[in-house]
This record gives structure tokens, sequence and C-alpha cells, in this order.
């Protein structure tokens, strides 16, 4: 399978100060790829370059084989779909306005929604299971029931990459998993930061480590995630285990 | 010799038939239209206005002058008191309704309009566009074919003592009552005569202007304004006539330097305000030293005597009297 | 079950259009009839009906009938398109800035206006007799503070700082065009002019006439249809920049198109009835809270609500202290603060603003 989603030696500064250097990852269409590393690694940055929040130039990311500094971000939008943590809204707008957005990509600017609309939307909604609280005020909802509404809206963006931007970080451990499940099951291309090594061992099937703005691994998870890696990179004493239902794992000793 | 005797008789009969077509037509009051220049608009007086809306009492007190006070449809004082009014002419003013104000002192386009006035008479920023204290606009009031009229001391380049002839005269040209405009000017016009006659040749004293107090100072009299040549008229030299322009704020400091030998304080509004004025320049302590306060030489003008009005003669003489006392006690 | 939002959409914008048409109607009247100089109410009604039904010139029929007619209805129809137009702007800066304290004048708009106004009184004098000049000065200074904010603060990138800047950019602005408007005033030599320049700021409808009520009707309306028709994309942007990026929006585009109109549209309304305040903060809030977030109505409604209540004002203003007139904006300010208040003490309560 060819790449569907290339970045090539995307390099970023802030004031003399590298965040990225020279990084490249792939994913193949379908392919949940996990992005992982310290704090300070770049992650985020190299997210934000892609859902293009950061300005990409020529020759950087490439989506299905195009250039994506020439695509609007109309057309980026229908490709890509962030799911992000996004609790406070300025503005108190119900579930369902807010799901709504997700088909904006797909609207002209003076276009109203249509009976299509409605049903990709109630539909999204019924897949997190936030069907019944259409009518309610997102900002009355629980950090796990808003975040499943923004899965929603994502779902309702009908686009074929999903990039998570640490969405479930303040959740509960159900939300965690959960959530995540209901990603993996879309079968969709999937690029995700993970700071939780069991996530990433159970949802990835491919992964880059990325420290202080460069590539230093990739593999599968079970592969690449190993003692070295802890030891060097994360700075932590682990060891890798496998539970009685038979899943890899890793179990933290301290932090070194 | 007859034949002579014959062409003079007729001669005589043509010019007195010429003479009486004459005065038949001037009689008439066969209205020509009268044109002026109001604010730099010609307006037209085609008819003799017979409701007029006054702004001010000294506009009143012209129109009471000149018997014309059963034209005026109603008034509102400006910053006058009644009791700065000629009483002889007040009395005169005894029937006249006082309109609702809209602004302090000013009447209002919808009381104009209910009032039926065909003519608005007051001061040049009562009808400007976004003067605080607008009656109506110009355009306004010649759209509901009201004619305006602004006071000619209230506007133009340094005005001098004889706008107030020219507003008589003009007053005299609206309501064809030139001849008794023409009789009041020339009374005027002897009285500054003999008032100046007897400051002739007599230094002038310098003089401060108390009109107001403002936020950075006391606002003043400058060189370019009508006031300015009151006080010269007077005797008295504006310490203040280098700012270039009718009135601006004059800074304590300002005041402490020029050392005038003489303050004039003006009372508008209410009774008791230039004591009220006097007291606070009084309260000041760096201005203490100033010559004017430490003699306490004082003048107190009213509203109506410092703005162009019938008064000013009177003015003149009332500070001449105070800043020359050797003069006049001679 | 298909389409339930948007059927009840279109059902609440069509009954406030008819609801909002009969107030209108109702508010212009009683505002033609009721003011300083006292018109008897059936008098006022039979004036109406000639002069609409059958054509008949007010100048003809008497000096109430130039009052009603000529002086107060104009001035009723500015309140509604000015009271409109400021509510719908206040909504639009609201989204762009995602912040509900925002109003039309955070650019600076209302303080180039007035810095202009004065420079006007500076160089010609308080005795103006063109009607047009001060409108046109105060609508220049509008524009001077548009294109500086424009080109000051319309760079950053999305991730977090270009609404600020925006933002920040406007209040640099807004402070220094006050700072030199007021400096201005400070030269004026007159202590007329000093007022009158600062009086004119406050706001005040007493110079509509029919010949200059186009200008700012057709504006109002204009624009609150083009906002109501691209609606999504404000509701898109209030999210925030990185969201609405995420989703497709060009936000850079828009903001910029939002305060050119926003602009034009308030340089217009201040320099027909100078700076009124409140109403393009209130209003938006006030509707947002009554009929929801989503702009396809918001705009609409605020459009109605800000006229309605302007109207109603303008009527207070000319009977409370009848025959004097309080300018207007000093009375929206009577409401503002209370407003404010009202705030804080549903913060406290249910913890959001």
């Amino acid at each position: 399978m060819e790449e569907y989603v290339k970045v090539s030696n995307l390099s970023y500064a802030i004031s003399s100060k590298e965040i990225l250097n020279n990084v490249s990852i792939q994913a193949k269409k379908g392919q949940f790829v996990g992005i992982v590393g310290p704090n300070g690694s770049g992650k985020t940055t190299l997210l934000r370059h892609i859902y293009r929040v950061l300005p990409v130039e020529e020759n950087q990311i490439y989506i299905d084989g195009r250039d994506i500094s020439g695509l609007s971000l109309r057309d980026s939008a229908k490709l890509v779909t962030v799911m992000r943590q996004e609790m406070d809204f300025a503005f108190d707008y119900k579930v369902l306005e807010i799901v709504m957005l997700g088909r904006s990509p797909h609207k002209k600017v003076y276009q109203s929604k249509n009976q299509e609309d409605f049903k990709i939307v109630l539909d999204a909604l019924n897949y997190v299971g936030m069907a019944d609280y259409k009518d309610e005020f997102f900002s009355n909802l629980s950090g796990g029931e808003k975040q499943r509404v923004l899965m929603a809206r994502s779902l309702a963006q009908r686009a074929e990459i999903f990039i998570l931007d640490e969405p479930t970080n303040h959740l509960d451990v159900y939300y965690q998993w959960h959530l995540m499940s209901l990603i993996k099951d879309l079968k969709k291309t999937v690029i995700s930061v993970f700071h939780d090594f069991n996530l990433t061992l159970e949802f990835c099937d491919y992964v880059y480590v990325l420290n202080e703005g460069s590539v230093v691994a990739q593999g599968e998870p079970e592969k690449v995630l190993s003692v070295g890696m802890f030891e060097e990179i994360f700075r932590v004493s682990a060891e890798n285990s496998k539970t009685t239902a038979g899943h890899s794992r890793v179990m933290i000793n301290q932090a070194l | 010799m007859k034949k002579n005797k014959s062409l003079l008789l007729l001669l005589i009969l043509i010019a007195s038939l010429l003479l009486v077509a004459q005065s038949v037509y001037s009689d008439e009051g066969k209205a020509e239209a009268v044109t002026l220049n109001v604010m730099g608009e010609e307006i037209t007086y085609e008819k003799i206005p017979e409701k007029v809306v006054v702004v001010g009492y000294e506009n009143v007190e012209n129109m009471a002058l000149l018997g014309l006070e059963d034209k005026v449809v109603g008034f509102t004082p400006c910053m006058y008191l009644p009791e700065h009014v000629y009483p002889e002419l007040l009395k005169k003013m005894d029937n006249l309704k006082v309109l609702p104000e809209v602004v302090r002192g000013v009447p209002g386009m919808e009381t104009v309009l209910a009032e039926g006035a065909d003519m608005v008479y007051g001061q040049s920023y009562h009808f400007a566009e976004a003067s605080s204290t607008k009656v109506a606009t110009l355009k306004d009031l010649l759209q509901n074919n009201i004619y305006p009229y602004a006071t000619v001391g209230s506007y133009g380049d340094s005005p001098d003592l004889d706008v107030v002839y020219k507003e008589l005269e003009n007053l005299g040209k609206i309501f064809r009552v030139e001849e008794r405009a023409a009789q009041e000017i020339e009374k005027l016009k002897s009285k500054q005569e003999s008032v100046e006659e007897k400051l002739k040749g007599f230094e002038p004293k310098t003089a401060f202007v108390f009109d107001f107090q403002d936020k950075t100072g006391i606002m003043t009299p400058g060189g370019t304004g009508f006031q300015n040549n009151l006080l010269k008229r007077a005797g008295l030299k504006n310490v203040f006539d280098n700012f270039q322009s009718d009135f601006d704020v004059a800074t304590h400091e300002q005041i402490l330097l020029a050392n005038p030998e003489y303050i004039v304080f003006i009372e508008y509004f209410t009774a008791g305000e230039a004591d009220e004025k006097i007291e606070y320049i009084e309260s000041i302590p760096e201005l203490q030293g100033v010559e004017a306060i430490k003699n306490k030489n004082y003048i107190i003008l009213t509203g109506i005597e410092y703005f162009p009005s019938l008064h000013n003669f009177d003015a003149i003489e009332k500070m001449a009297r105070e800043a020359h006392k050797d003069i006049f006690e001679k | 079950m298909n389409r339930p939002q948007s059927t009840s959409s279109s059902k609440i914008l069509i009954w406030s259009l008819i609801v909002y048409v009969l107030l209108a109607i109702v508010v212009v009247i009683a505002g033609s009839i009721l003011g300083g100089v006292k018109i008897d109410f059936a008098r006022g009604v039979q004036l109406l009906v000639d002069t609409i039904f059958r054509g008949a010139d007010p100048m003809a029929q008497g000096n109430d009938a130039v009052i009603m007619i000529n002086m107060r209805m104009p001035r009723m129809i500015l309140a509604l398109a000015v009271g409109g137009g400021l509510a719908v702007a206040g909504c639009a800066m609201q989204a762009i800035t995602q912040n509900v304290l925002a109003d039309p004048y955070i650019l600076g708009l209302s303080s180039g206006a007035s810095a202009m106004v004065a420079f006007c009184f500076l160089i010609f004098g308080s005795l103006l007799t063109n009607p047009l000049v001060v409108p046109l000065f105060a609508f220049l200074g509008a524009m001077l503070a548009m294109v500086l904010v424009y080109s000051l603060g319309m760079g950053g990138n999305v991730s977090g700082n270009s609404t600020n800047r925006l933002i920040l950019t406007g209040m640099a602005v807004a402070l220094i065009l006050n700072a030199l408007g007021q400096f201005i005033i400070t030269l004026l030599p007159n202590a007329l002019e000093k007022n009158s320049a600062a009086m004119w700021m406050w706001g005040s409808l007493s110079s509509a006439r029919w010949s200059n009520l186009a200008l700012p009707v057709l504006s109002s309306i204009i624009v609150t249809l083009l906002y109501t028709v691209i609606s999504d994309r404000f509701n898109l942007i209030s999210l925030g920049e990185s969201t609405a990026v995420t989703l497709g929006m060009n936000t850079s585009l828009m903001r910029g198109f939002v305060m050119v109109t926003v602009s034009i549209l308030t340089g217009v309304l201040i320099s027909s009835s100078g700076a009124i305040g409140f109403v393009g903060y209130i209003i938006p809030h006030t509707v947002r809270m009554l009929f929801g977030a989503d702009h396809k109505k918001l705009f609409p409604l605020a459009f109605f609500v800000g006229g309605l209540f302007l109207a109603c004002i303008e009527v207070l203003s000319r009977v409370l202290l009848a025959p004097k007139e309080v300018p207007i904006g000093i009375f929206c300010a009577f409401f503002g603060g209370p407003f404010f208040v009202y705030l804080i003490f549903r913060q406290n309560k249910t913890g959001r603003l």
C-alpha cells in the first residue's frame, strides 16, 4: 500500500529554537499510527502542521499523493479531521449545532443545511451514543460526554484521516479506552499522540518515537517500546509484560 | 412773462405730483424683498415677519426698542437675567410668552414649529449644525419657510461696536421700520460719542476679564472678538489680546504674569454669580499678588452688557468710570 | 424527525419578523405623537392617515404635522436602523473575537470618529452651516481607525494569538485616537466648541430627516441580511480560530471581511447619530440568552430587538424630561451599568458569563 499521509523532512523553529528537525513520518491508508515522546519532543507541533494550524510549505506534507500546501483549507478539512481538547466555548451552543458544524467543509458559504446533513449528524451522534442529548447545551455536559460530541463532529466531517491531539488526557480511564476503541473501529487512517504506553500498545499499528525534534525510532509498538527506549528517552525504569488475557502491556517501576 | 410763469407752475405741479407719488409708494409698505447675508448664507426676507421666536433678552430688547414687541410670539432668556434688562423695555415684555427650553436657555425646533413662527432671531451658535445649543439649523428653518436671523456681532472677524448699529439697521430693513431704526441709532451714537469724548488722550489701564471658570484655567476674551474691542473703547487694555481667538482659557500662571490692574467679572444666569467668581479668584493663593486683587479693583458686568446689545455703551461708561475715576471725578 | 432544527429556526424567524413589524409600527407611531410639544392622539392618528394614505403634504397640514411627520418619525426610523445595526455589529465582533465583552467600538471606530469630529471643529469652528461636514469627518475617522487596525493587527499565526493581536491592536488604536481627540478638544479655543464636540459624540438622533435616512437604513438592513446568509461561518469562527481552521475556514479572510463590513456599517451609523454605546454590547448578549447562540437566528433577532430597544429609549429620552432632551447615549449608559451588575450576579450563580 502506498503512503496515504506523508510528512517529508519537516523542520520548524521559533526564534532560533529548533522544535522539529527534518522529521519524516508516513501513514498507510487505514493504519493507526502513534506518535510518542517526552514533553517538548515536538509531537504536537508536528500534528499542527498536518492539520494546518501551522503554515506548511511546498514539498513538506502529502495526502493521497497531493501536496497539501496547494490545497485550500476547505479541501484539507474534507480530508483531515482533528480531535482535540475543546472544553470551553465562549458561547452556548447545543449539541446538535456543534456536530452540525462538522458539515461546514462540505457546504458553500451561502448553502444551508439539508436533509442529508441532518442524517449524517444524527448517525454520528448515534455512533458515539449521544443522540439523546442533541438538544442539550454543550456546556452542561461532562468531560467525557463533551469529547464524544466532538468525536461525532469529526465523524460528521466524513474525513478519511483522524488526527488525535491528546483529546482524552483529561478524561477518566473508561473514556480513554472507550473512545479510542470507538475510533479504532472506524478503520480510518489515524495519527495520534500518546502519553500512555498501554494505549499505544493496544491500538497502534505503527509507532514513531520523537525526541528533541527528531524521529529516534519507528516500527511496530511491541518492538519499539522496549526497556532501552524507556530508560534512554523516557527516563523511567519499566518492563514489558503480558496480561492474563494476552495483551502486551508496560509496567513502570519508577522515574530515573 | 406769462409763458415763464406757466412753465414754472407746470414744473411745480409735476414736482409735487412726483413727490406725492413717491410718498404714496413708500407708505404703501409694498414690501420689496430684503436680502441679507446671514452667516455666509444669502437670506431673502420676502414678507415682513409676524411671529418671531427670539432667543436672548438682548435681542428681545432690540425688538422692543423698535416697537416690534407685538411681533414676538415667544422667547427664551438665553444666558441673561430679566434684572439685567432696561426696566422700560422689560415692561414692554410683560405680555410676552417665555418658551420651554430644550437645552439651557434655548428653545427647540419643535417649539418653534408649535408656535407657528415665521422667523427665529438668535445668535450664530443657535443655528450652527453641530452646536450643543442649537435651536435649529438654517436648512431646517428654510425648508419650513421660517426666516433665520443671527446677531451680526456673534460671528465674523473681530466685530466692533458698530455691530450694534448694524443690528438695528438690519432689523429696520427686515421689519420695514428703517426710520425708527435710524432714530435709535442716532441716539446711541451720541451716547457713544459723549463717553468716548471724555476718554480722549488718556492711557489705557490693563484689565483681565473673568468670563467663567474652566478645567484648566479661566475663560477670557482673546484679541479677535467683540469683547476685546469693548474693552478697548472703555480705555482698558485686555491683557490677553495676544490670544489669537475670540475666547480662550488663561492659566493662573499667565494671569499672574500679566498682572492686570483691573478685573472684570461677568454675571450671567444667576444673581450673585459675579460675587462667587470674586470669591473664587481671591481664594487662589498664587494670585494673591496680582495688582487687581491686592487693590480689589473689580468691575462687574452683566452678560447682556458683555455681548453685543444696547447696553454696550453703558458698559463702556461703567468700565471707564471705574478704571479712570480720576478723569470722571473732575 | 429529519428536519427538526431548520423548521423551528425558520418558524421563529418568520414569527419574529411579523411581531417586529407590528411592534415597529406601534413604536414609530407612539414616538411620533409623544414628545416635548404635545399632540393630541386623535389628531395625530388623523394626520398620519392623511399623510400616508392620501399623500397629503405635512407642511400643508399645520406645524404639528411637520413636527410629527418631518421631525419625529424620521428619528424613530433612524432609531430602529441604528439600534438594529449596532446590535448586529456587536454580534459579529463578539463572534470574531470569541469574547462576550466585545462591541462594535473595540477596534477604535468611535475613537477615530470623535478625533476627526474634534479636528473638524478645530478647522471650521463651531459655526458650520453645512450639514454634511461633521458626518463626513466622523465617517472618515472611523475609516482611519479601521485602516490602522487592519494594517497593524491582521497578522499573527493561527495557533491562538491572531485574535488577541487584533483585540490588542484595536485597544491600542482606540487609546491613541481617544487621546488625540481629547488633545484636539483642549486646543479648541471656545468653550462652546469644546462642549459641542463632546456632546456630539454622546449620540443623538435629532438630526434625522427623511432626506438622510436612506444610507443608515439600507446599510443596517443589507449587513444584517448578508451576515444572516453566512451565519454558519460566524458559528464556526466563534468556536475559536484553531477549530475554525480545522473545519476548513480561511480565518484571516473571515476576520478581514468582518472587520471591513463592521467598520463601514458602524462608520455610517456613527456619522448619522454619534457614538451610541451599550446597544452593541447588551443586545447580542440578551438575545443569545433568550434565543440561543446560533447566528442564523441571532443576527435577525438582534436587529429586531436592538432596533425596538433603541426606539423605546429614544421616546423615553424625549418624554421623561420634556421639553428638555437628554442625549440618547447617556440614557443607554444608564441601562448599561445595571446590566453589567446583572452579569456579575449571573456569573456568581451559574459560573458562566
